[in-house]
């Protein structure tokens, strides 16, 4: 589903003054990771322009890190914590300036060309992001996280809370999303 | 074993639970009807959700914008920025500043060419690199800034040498 992973890459002990070969380093971090950071965002956030912000943001952050000289011990981690956080700030502006205002006006994204089975598909697409736009923003940061597969203590980590409770913090996030989703049926 | 928590259960359908821990579990779901039910439940909870969540991915992944040096090139937005007049400069201030001196230089060579008494003949002094040509009265003179300022005052008696001289 993603480009590989760059495992050798997620310990990453960099100074900027470096030579040129570390710089290409962090380009294929920026390469490997590019499409997990976009496709968290993407989901989450449901809007291409978005994401693609959101990625970049999250990998100026971590450019800054290595250009000042602090080690960054688990790459990925950082990329999710950041990126949950910057959702999680994103989310929360949007949902206060949007109060009242319908989701719906929000023009559609990428639209297909318009074939019946494409109407399908995005009818299903649309049921998907209504269900999981009416989750408490924690939630949906968590299955954003699950769906990448991250272990839970990753999980936990990336999202900040307790790796004892992402089970049950979890369990109960897929339980409202489909019952969202039985309800949107 | 007792009925696992719903956490526990979770943790089974997602194998992060130890080993041990799971075949104790899988033990219990074999004689245990509530807890198969839970656990069919969940799963197609999950299967559901993972299902929802697959369709929001998004069509394509952007292509990596990276900078010359191999770091992550800054994506130029729209930001509506009140600039200073003075920031038409900025794109190379070197060469405002250059053309600046040049200015000034020109005007201060035309000021004492005017006087005319002031040029020197010849490359005596240190002449500045620019040297520069004047057609006035009956003559092209090319002339160039005294930069042997020792012992005397430019601005009270300005001092130009005189590089070449072509007469009509």
């Amino acid at each position: 589903m993603f480009v590989p992973i760059y495992e050798e890459h997620n310990t990453m002990r960099i100074k900027a003054e470096d030579s040129r070969a570390e710089c290409l380093d962090f380009a294929a971090i920026y390469k490997g990771y590019l499409p997990r950071v976009y496709s968290f965002g993407y989901r989450l956030l449901g809007n291409s322009e978005q994401a693609r912000d959101l990625a970049q943001e999250v990998f100026q952050r971590l450019y800054r890190q290595w250009r000042d000289g602090r080690a960054v011990q688990d790459v990925q981690g950082y990329l999710y914590r950041a990126a949950a956080n910057l959702c999680t700030d994103w989310l929360r502006k949007e949902q206060r300036f949007r109060k009242g205002v319908l989701r719906s006006f929000v023009p559609a994204e990428d639209p297909a060309d318009g074939a019946a089975e494409d109407m399908i598909k995005e009818e299903k697409i649309a049921r998907a992001r209504q269900a999981i736009d009416a989750l408490p923003l924690r939630d949906r940061v968590l299955l954003g996280l699950y769906q990448d597969g991250l272990s839970y203590k990753e999980i936990a980590r990336s999202a900040g809370v307790r790796s004892s409770s992402v089970g049950t913090l979890l369990a109960r996030a897929i339980k409202k999303l489909a019952k969202r989703v039985h309800q949107g049926e | 074993m007792r009925c696992p928590r719903r956490k526990t259960l979770q943790a089974f359908l997602d194998g992060e639970l130890p080993e041990k821990t799971a075949k104790e579990l899988e033990d219990h779901l074999a004689e245990c009807r509530t807890c198969q039910d839970a656990a069919a439940r969940m799963r197609s909870d999950k299967d559901l959700a993972r299902e929802t969540l697959r369709r929001l991915d998004p069509a394509g992944i952007p292509m990596p914008v990276l900078g010359h040096d191999g770091t992550p090139a800054t994506r130029a937005r729209p930001v509506h920025v009140r600039r200073p007049w003075a920031a038409a400069f900025l794109p190379s201030p070197a060469a405002a500043l250059l053309m600046a001196v040049l200015f000034l230089a020109g005007l201060f060579l035309g000021i004492s060419l005017r006087g005319g008494a002031s040029a020197v003949r010849g490359t005596e002094g240190t002449t500045s690199p620019v040297a520069f040509y004047f057609a006035g009265g009956n003559a092209v003179r090319a002339v160039s800034l005294d930069l042997d300022l020792n012992g005397y005052r430019p601005l009270e008696q300005p001092r130009v040498i005189l590089i070449a001289e072509e007469r009509k």
